[in-house]
């Protein structure tokens, strides 16, 4: 099944990694659309401040793809979906 | 269209396709022009935005100052991730103890910098000091993303309200200062001093708020946003500036130069030039924000600071600073370079 995983690389005061996944098929059109508009991007988008920026990674049959986006780029939803892990 | 709808400044190219695409909704296509058309007004508010900043900057550095005290505000999201959330009113009185804390402890950062370092809010012309509370669903974070304050509640185990923790408020406040100084790049030795000096006026402004000295302080980062899981599991704090690399962190450090990680976070190598501020802070003994924070305080607003700048030209700036402050007393300048010495800077 195709799913999107999400991980929190860096940024804020949380030194914590976080991730999370959620199957592609459960995303509403909007938010497909806009992580779609993420992976068309041809340049890096560049963080405000200290904010924190994810990984978005998309898996498919045909393979993966990542790409960097910052907090206030993160379509609504999709950042709740990150949980933290302790060391 | 929300401000956080993913079709918020992507390309225009991009938004043309999407509402090109007749596999998607009639009304996500139409999200997707309306913003497609939006975007070149937006493209130039950015624009002048940007021109502004500079301006206000070019302003700052001729040291005019244009207000007596900054405005404090706090805004509630709700739980949701548009910002900057509802206005707060008289956050200061707020039954909201998240609003309440966040008012205060605001203000007091505004004040510590006013009252140590004689400097006007952040960019050190009165600039509205802005904060958004309850910011997502259990959100992990607190942050500053250019122009505000963003603290989420955490999410009860690994951590709690990250307004809790003062010095959390006194560093993240701090990156505005650094945005409008040096302006610190945030990546590789650049980030790490960006993370550092965070750290470092956020535990001074703590230790201020206490009337504590170097040597009563516990050098804790963030020790008051700890959930119980992470609590139970014996973490008592974010990092530990005396001891970067205890067990007790939840993000332990290099505290020697020989142990930095090339490319890494931010967060892990500001370690380095952590404890260096420690231990030049319990070298040279009393209140830290009376000498060695007028010291930092000095080389992060000095002319030659440069956004690419690394620890040894940091190191530099500090020495010098040492001398021109304290030109009669030659052991703060002895213990400025006896501590980045033993940092192995």
């Amino acid at each position: 099944m195709d799913k999107l995983l999400i991980e929190r690389k860096r940024g804020g005061i949380n030194p914590l990694k976080g991730r999370g996944e959620i199957p592609t098929a459960s995303l509403s059109d909007a938010t497909r659309a806009a992580v779609e508009a993420h992976f068309q991007r041809r340049t890096k988008a560049a963080p405000h401040g200290n904010e924190p920026v994810y990984l978005l990674t998309r898996v498919t049959a045909a393979g993966k793809e990542s790409v960097e986006v910052p907090e206030h780029l993160m379509p609504a939803g999709l950042v709740g979906a990150v949980k933290d892990e302790l060391p | 269209m929300a401000t956080r709808s993913g079709c918020f400044i992507v390309p225009k190219s991009v938004l043309d396709r999407l509402a090109r695409d007749a596999s998607l909704k009639q009304a996500t296509r139409t999200a997707c022009r309306a913003t497609a058309q939006m975007e070149v007004s937006w493209r130039e508010l950015r624009g002048a935005h940007g021109l502004a900043a500079q301006a206000h900057l070019g302003t700052a550095l001729a040291g005019v100052s244009l207000a007596g005290a900054p405005a404090i505000t706090v805004a509630n999201c709700h739980g949701s991730t548009s910002l900057p959330g509802t206005p707060v009113p008289n956050p200061g009185s707020s039954t909201d103890a998240t609003a309440k804390r966040c008012f205060i402890e605001t203000t007091a950062v505004a004040r510590f910098y006013k009252t140590c370092f004689g400097r006007n809010s952040v960019d050190n012309l009165g600039m509205t000091l802005a904060s958004s509370i309850h910011y997502g669903h259990a959100y992990n974070n607190a942050f500053w993303n250019g122009t505000q304050m963003i603290y989420g509640d955490g999410d009860q185990q690994i951590f709690v309200d990250f307004t809790r923790s003062n010095d959390v408020i006194g560093h993240e406040l701090t990156h505005g200062v650094t945005q409008f100084t040096a302006g610190l790049d945030y990546a590789d030795e650049p980030g790490a001093l960006n993370e550092s000096v965070s750290d470092c006026f956020g535990a001074m402004f703590r230790q201020w708020r206490a009337g504590q000295a170097a040597s009563t302080a516990d050098w804790l980062i963030g020790s008051g946003i700890i959930g119980p899981l992470a609590a139970k599991k014996g973490y008592t704090c974010l990092r530990d500036m005396a001891n970067p690399g205890a067990s007790h962190c939840l993000s332990k450090q290099p505290s020697h130069y020989s142990q930095y990680v090339p490319g890494g976070d931010p967060h892990d190598n500001s370690g380095i030039p952590n404890h260096a501020f420690y231990l030049i802070a319990m070298g040279i003994g009393g209140r830290s924000w009376s000498t060695i924070g007028r010291i930092w305080y000095a080389a992060l607003t000095s002319p030659s600071a440069k956004p690419s700048m690394g620890f040894k030209a940091f190191k530099k700036l500090t020495a010098a600073a040492a001398k021109s402050l304290f030109p009669g007393n030659s052991a703060v300048y002895a213990e400025v370079v006896k501590g980045w010495k033993a940092v192995g800077v």
